[in-house]
């Protein structure tokens, strides 16, 4: 038998011997009887108006958020049309040309297109809502007009 | 309470080597655990709760001591009843090497080997990690070894 199990060993005996030694509980008990009865029991304690008031506050402000942080989801992940139409706005738009649907038009971002038609170009910035019309520098042949168009980029 | 009286006030004793002391920490301990709200009902529950309570109120105590051992000293007690209890146990030299354990080393040393509790258990009471107890219970049966071989042999042989 190793030192540690001969040890545990002793622990064992010693630890029978302190039970059989130790005096029985029954005047312990009715100590503990007596004390248990004078002593008041604790009530769970229910929560005070203020707690009340700041628990219902903290459920709007999470309620708010959760709310808002939706909505921005929502917002973000709405998927943006690759080509979008132009459309022709009913009111009347300030420097804004109304568009023909038969124009070629090239988006080089989701919001920054271009159109051509005879004579005069057109830009976007705002995804194909508003087309502003584009002065052109004259043609070397005194013309405006054109019969191919190429983007290259957001400016031109 | 019938059957958690007495192992409770065992093991008060256990940690504070004065039976009467130990009797009123029990005492306290029922009354703190009927008084609280919070006390579980289930039977392994309420004992883990109760002895956890007796570790604190013994925590309390030696604080109490520790600040009356600054005032002036009193007389000593004429007889221990430690002397009375505790040396009936046989083998002093055990006994001794015990109280010189520190009071989280005896809790640990009484729940696995005075109460046969598993290491789990002593854990779940203790509220510490099953491995720190594993390892104050191996650093106390080293302390314990090393004790009980500087004594003397007849210190032993009572056993």
């Amino acid at each position: 038998m190793g030192a540690q199990q001969e040890l545990e060993q002793r622990l064992r005996i010693y630890a029978q011997d302190f039970d059989h030694d130790f005096p029985r509980a029954a005047s312990l008990d009715r100590r503990i009887m007596a004390r248990v009865a004078i002593t008041a029991r604790e009530e769970r304690r229910a929560l005070t108006l203020p707690q009340e008031l700041a628990l219902a506050g903290l459920v709007v402000v999470a309620v708010a958020l959760l709310v808002i942080g939706i909505a921005r989801v929502r917002e973000m992940t709405q998927p943006v049309p690759a080509h979008p139409t132009p459309s022709v706005r009913s009111n009347p738009v300030p420097a804004t040309a109304l568009f023909p649907p038969s124009f070629p038009v090239k988006m080089v971002t989701p919001k920054v297109g271009w159109a051509a038609s005879v004579g005069a170009v057109f830009r976007t910035t705002d995804g194909g809502l508003r087309w502003e019309s584009v002065s052109l520098p004259s043609l070397p042949n005194g013309t405006k007009e054109g019969s191919a168009s190429y983007f290259l980029d957001r400016s031109s | 309470m019938q059957s958690l009286g007495r192992p409770a006030w065992k093991f008060a004793f256990v940690l504070v080597h004065d039976i009467d002391i130990a009797q009123e920490i029990v005492q306290a301990a029922f009354a703190r655990a009927w008084a609280s709200a919070n006390t579980p009902s289930a039977e392994a529950d309420f004992r883990r709760y109760l002895y956890r309570t007796i570790m604190n109120l013994v925590r309390d105590y030696g604080r109490q001591r520790a600040r009356a051992a600054m005032l002036p000293a009193t007389p000593a007690a004429a007889t221990n009843p430690l002397d009375i209890v505790d040396r009936r146990a046989g083998d002093d030299a055990l006994r001794a090497a015990l109280r010189a354990l520190t009071v989280r080393e005896r809790q640990a040393v009484y729940l696995r080997y005075f109460e046969d509790q598993s290491f789990a258990e002593t854990a779940r009471i203790m509220r510490t990690p099953q491995v720190t107890v594993r390892v104050i219970v191996h650093r106390a049966l080293g302390k314990l070894r090393r004790e009980l071989g500087s004594r003397t042999v007849p210190n032993q042989v009572a056993m």
